[in-house]
């Protein structure tokens, strides 16, 4: 009696009659599943479907909703959506907070892993388990403070508050970084230390080339949790010439006279950066973060 | 300054190790004083008086005293948002591990179906809430037609009380690729050895399932669990823009949508200490949703935590 725990894949050396696919036993079920999956797979789709056939659509055909294909796609949409507010200066913007905010997580947190991963001080685990704490934590118990004490500097309505903290650490980086800087090899470190190089020169010059990996894992994680960031901007970001791109576009959500072509050309536009870098890095992603160990980089 | 054969009364090696140490670890460990510590005892300490952003008194436990009384909203925002947490994420965690099961038999294309399962985990909350609004349009949404073509008048869906909050656990389930690929892992991480021994055994397929699948993913599905509710009890963005879009767009400030039916904890809480800058009531909601959540996930690891299984023996 066969198992059938293997695709009934043909081996390509055994003889002609191996090579005929005999049907796994409970292959009714597998195809009932299969057709669930498909079913579930085009309920999941039709959304984005929906959402770029209706940008593409004149107003006349959405009010309508008898127009499934725009005939002729109106590819202006996008160039409307995107003139019709000063949305070059929100990218500018959000582009901005993004530079200013990787740069300072990217820096602040691979400092503190190699601190944690490699260098030996007194305290060093309260002080790990202390920079973990904030995970525990829901991020408004903080936010009503940190407000009140940026206005206390008059940094609100400024990009301040939202680039500045990342220059202070953040503790799923820290401790990603951590983790996977445990497992570089210490010989190059001590041949470093034995050259006389200065733990800083060390990080700089050895660890951080080695952690690109890691460091990549940050960088397209922060991007997108900043891109997506909504409520920061919605408190600190006032004037309109400052807001960011889904702070802008929710501007436009709920008017009487509402272009929705351009509204889900605009959250197209809005959806394409994440979704282009989650295509570029996913082989890393959905392996990396579901078997949620770094040795398995 | 070379140290390698006799160490100086001063500057050890371990000294100097440990003094880069402090400062490696040092902005982070500013940081976790200035922008977590303090702010959490801030909160602590605005929540007893009544700032406004401009001058400050102190009232004591007045403003918890309004929270567990006199304030007719919070008991609608606390309903509504304990609705979502106990109806959505249970949905979720069922769809979720219903679809890794059937994805999990080595289907060819399983890749190709995960990705797109996890399509809608990558969409930004503001992008997706805005074509979700479209979808449930009532005149010419996907969903009123669809439902128009086997002779269903759709509702109103988010103009309709009886409707918002099922349109946004409808939503919600939208995104359900985010915990089935963590089930996936889990399920895939069950060594072949334990579904043998219970096919030995003479175990049928749902008892095999219930008895033996489940208890190997539980920490996942404890996590799922927990992450859940944890971020189902502060849903903001998607709420706030379908309040937006009910109350008629920028410069309206009003929450809560038809008949309050989506005034939740975090836009009741926004509203109060953003819009009306009373601080100090907002201090104390904040304090009171981080007191709740410790509590619960306590309960939690303490109740159901003792249940799931850390090894497999």
């Amino acid at each position: 009696m066969q198992r059938q725990h293997t695709r009934a894949r043909p081996i390509l050396s055994a003889p002609p009659r191996a090579r005929t696919r005999r049907l796994p036993r409970d292959w009714k079920m597998r195809a009932a599943a299969l057709v669930v999956i498909c079913a579930g797979a085009s309920t999941i789709l039709a959304p984005f479907v929906w959402l770029i056939t209706t940008s593409l659509k004149t107003e006349r055909d959405i009010a309508s909703s008898r127009v499934l294909i725009p005939n002729p796609p109106q590819f202006h949409n996008y160039v409307d959506a995107w003139t019709s507010a000063p949305f070059t200066q929100y990218f500018a913007n959000t582009m901005i907070i993004e530079g200013g905010v990787i740069v300072g997580t990217v820096l602040s947190c691979s400092l503190a892993a190699y601190g944690l991963a490699r260098l030996r001080f007194p305290g060093r685990n309260i002080i790990f388990v202390l920079l973990l704490v904030p995970l525990m934590l829901p991020g408004i118990v903080t936010t009503i403070p940190l407000y009140i004490e940026f206005s206390a500097v008059g940094w609100l309505n400024t990009f301040l508050p939202l680039i500045v903290p990342s220059f202070f650490g953040n503790a799923f980086f820290i401790f990603l970084l951590r983790q996977f800087m445990l497992t570089l090899p210490r010989e190059l470190e001590d041949a470093g230390v034995v050259d006389g190089a200065g733990r800083l020169r060390i990080w700089w010059s050895l660890i951080l080339p080695l952690t690109r990996p890691a460091l990549a894992a940050v960088v397209v994680l922060q991007f997108v949790a900043t891109w997506n960031d909504f409520f920061n901007p919605l408190i600190y970001l006032n004037s309109p010439d400052k807001q960011t791109l889904s702070l802008a576009i929710t501007g436009f959500v709920g008017q009487h006279s509402i272009a929705w072509g351009q509204l889900m050309a605009m959250s197209a536009m809005l959806t394409a950066p994440p979704a282009v870098l989650f295509f570029l890095t996913q082989r890393y992603f959905i392996s990396g973060i579901v078997t949620s160990g770094l040795a398995g980089r | 300054m070379r140290t390698v054969a006799s160490p100086r009364r001063r500057f050890t090696m371990s000294r100097r190790e440990a003094i880069a140490g402090y400062l490696f670890v040092g902005p982070a460990l500013l940081g976790f004083l200035l922008f977590q510590a303090a702010p959490l005892a801030l909160s602590l300490f605005y929540s007893l008086t009544n700032f406004n952003m401009l001058d400050w008194q102190w009232v004591g436990l007045r403003n918890y005293q309004r929270l567990f009384t006199t304030d007719d909203y919070i008991g609608i925002a606390v309903g509504n948002t304990l609705y979502l947490a106990v109806i959505g994420v249970p949905l979720g965690i069922i769809a979720g591990l219903g679809l890794a099961v059937l994805l999990n038999q080595n289907i060819p294309g399983m890749r190709v179906f995960r990705t797109i399962y996890y399509l809608p985990v990558i969409m930004p909350t503001v992008a997706a809430t805005i074509l979700w609004i479209n979808l449930f349009s009532p005149t010419n949404g996907l969903i009123n037609n669809l439902l128009g073509v086997v002779g269903i008048r759709g509702p109103q869906w988010f103009y309709d009380p009886l409707f918002t909050k099922p349109a946004l656990i409808i939503m919600g389930l939208w995104g359900v690729g985010g915990s089935m690929v963590l089930y996936l892992a889990g399920l895939q991480g069950v060594p072949k050895e334990v579904h043998e021994a219970a096919q030995i055994d003479g175990a049928g397929r749902w008892q095999a399932f219930r008895n033996v699948t489940i208890p190997a993913i539980s920490p996942v599905l404890f996590f799922t669990f927990i992450t859940g509710i944890i971020g189902s009890l502060q849903i903001f963005n998607q709420v706030y823009v379908i309040d937006q879009n009910f109350a008629g767009g920028q410069g309206a400030s009003s929450i809560g949508g038809p008949g309050f039916s989506t005034l939740v904890y975090m836009t009741r809480l926004f509203d109060e200490g953003f819009r009306q800058f009373r601080m100090g009531y907002a201090s104390a909601m904040a304090v009171l949703l981080f007191v709740f959540i410790m509590l619960l996930t306590g309960f939690l690891f303490k109740v159901v935590g003792a249940r799931v299984y850390t090894e497999m023996s």
